[in-house]
């Protein structure tokens, strides 16, 4: 992959966007407390990353925007940053799996990028949990189940129903946010004078 | 082309509103008061009462500057005839239907206390009337307004 000096700074641009949402709406959300805040700052930045794709679609690309959002964080005023930063990095992961799966970004593989990459939310914990913060595999899901059924109000004997609904809500803000970043990013390009064809390959 | 982004956009923002707006009350625990209206802890079956827990061991913890006095949760678990050895997780529940799942190993030292008080006073009113203290675990660890702790075997 070879990058073009406008490719590499745009890529910065979007990763330090990302970070800057990490930095400011991540530490307000975190210290509200409002429910689902990973879920919502996984697609703010994943829209700001994919967007950021939509400019450079080359391989790559993603990480990269990632890893400069990862690093930004490291500013971050006091709490743990250790978490954030890992989950940054591995939710740009899975959206590069996704978008390098084809040669240039569609709104289809936005969409999957998204939802995969904000689920990825949820799935985080159980790796990184046990992995760096000595947490067992069970106490993980037990913190994920009480959480899902706080958030969504419902009692111990729906199990199924607040696994599939979890899920789901994540699912469905990743689609979202794979649609609003194709928007974005065509809009944007298209307003710079930039040709839409370039990327539209469905 | 605008208006379906900014639809978009606003269909996200709601969609987070309208999520941040639910949970509720069927994980709250019904009361954190015994029947003669003394506020009570649950560990398991059993409750305690803070004047109970001052009959047993003390021991102070610090967090965050401040100086609690408390029962090592270890010590609280076993008198309520648990063994640490023998659970796979203790769930501790706020009276807001918060809880926080601990691994037993996290509650073995002797300075992971349940709080009934400060050193130099009652609880704040932020803490309630029992609290988990864990020195050296960060602050979503170190669970306030504590009504129940329920173990999982």
């Amino acid at each position: 992959m070879k990058l073009s000096t406008r490719e590499l700074v745009t890529i910065a641009v979007f990763g330090t966007l990302w970070g800057i949402v990490e930095m400011t709406l991540g530490g307000v959300l975190k210290s509200l407390d409002i429910p689902m805040s990973g879920m919502f700052l996984a697609a703010v930045g994943l829209t700001v990353a994919m967007v950021g794709r939509v400019f450079v679609p080359k391989r790559g690309a993603t990480i990269f925007i990632g890893v400069i959002a990862m690093l930004l964080k490291l500013f971050s005023l006091g709490g743990v940053i250790l978490g954030p930063m890992v989950g940054i990095f591995t939710e740009a992961l899975v959206a590069e799996l996704v978008l390098s799966t084809r040669k240039k970004p569609n709104q289809i593989i936005l969409m999957l990028a998204g939802a995969l990459g904000v689920v990825w939310v949820i799935a985080q914990p159980f790796v990184t949990g046990p992995l760096l913060f000595g947490r067992t595999f069970f106490v993980v899901w037990l913190d994920f189940l009480d959480t899902a059924r706080r958030v969504l109000g419902l009692g111990d004997s729906a199990l199924v129903l607040v696994l599939g609904l979890y899920i789901l809500i994540h699912l469905v803000v990743g689609v979202l946010a794979g649609v609003l970043a194709w928007n974005v990013g065509k809009q944007v390009r298209s307003r710079l004078g930039k040709s839409s064809e370039k990327i539209v390959e469905l | 082309m605008k208006h379906k982004t900014m639809f978009l956009f606003l269909v996200m923002i709601a969609a987070v509103i309208l999520l941040a707006a639910c949970g509720g009350g069927e994980n709250t625990p019904d009361s954190a008061v015994g029947a003669d209206g003394v506020p009570v802890l649950m560990v398991g079956e059993k409750s305690y009462t803070a004047a109970e827990l001052e009959g047993m061991a003390q021991v102070e913890a610090s967090f965050k500057g401040v100086s609690y006095v408390g029962v090592p949760a270890a010590e609280l678990l076993a008198d309520a005839g648990y063994d640490l050895a023998s659970v796979r997780a203790i769930k501790a529940v706020a009276a807001d239907g918060y809880s926080v799942n601990y691994e037993p190993d996290v509650l073995s030292p002797a300075d992971v206390i349940v709080a009934y008080a400060q050193v130099d006073g009652a609880l704040s009113a932020d803490d309630g009337d029992f609290r988990m203290v864990l020195p050296d675990q960060e602050g979503n660890m170190n669970l306030r307004m504590m009504v129940e702790m329920q173990v999982v075997e």
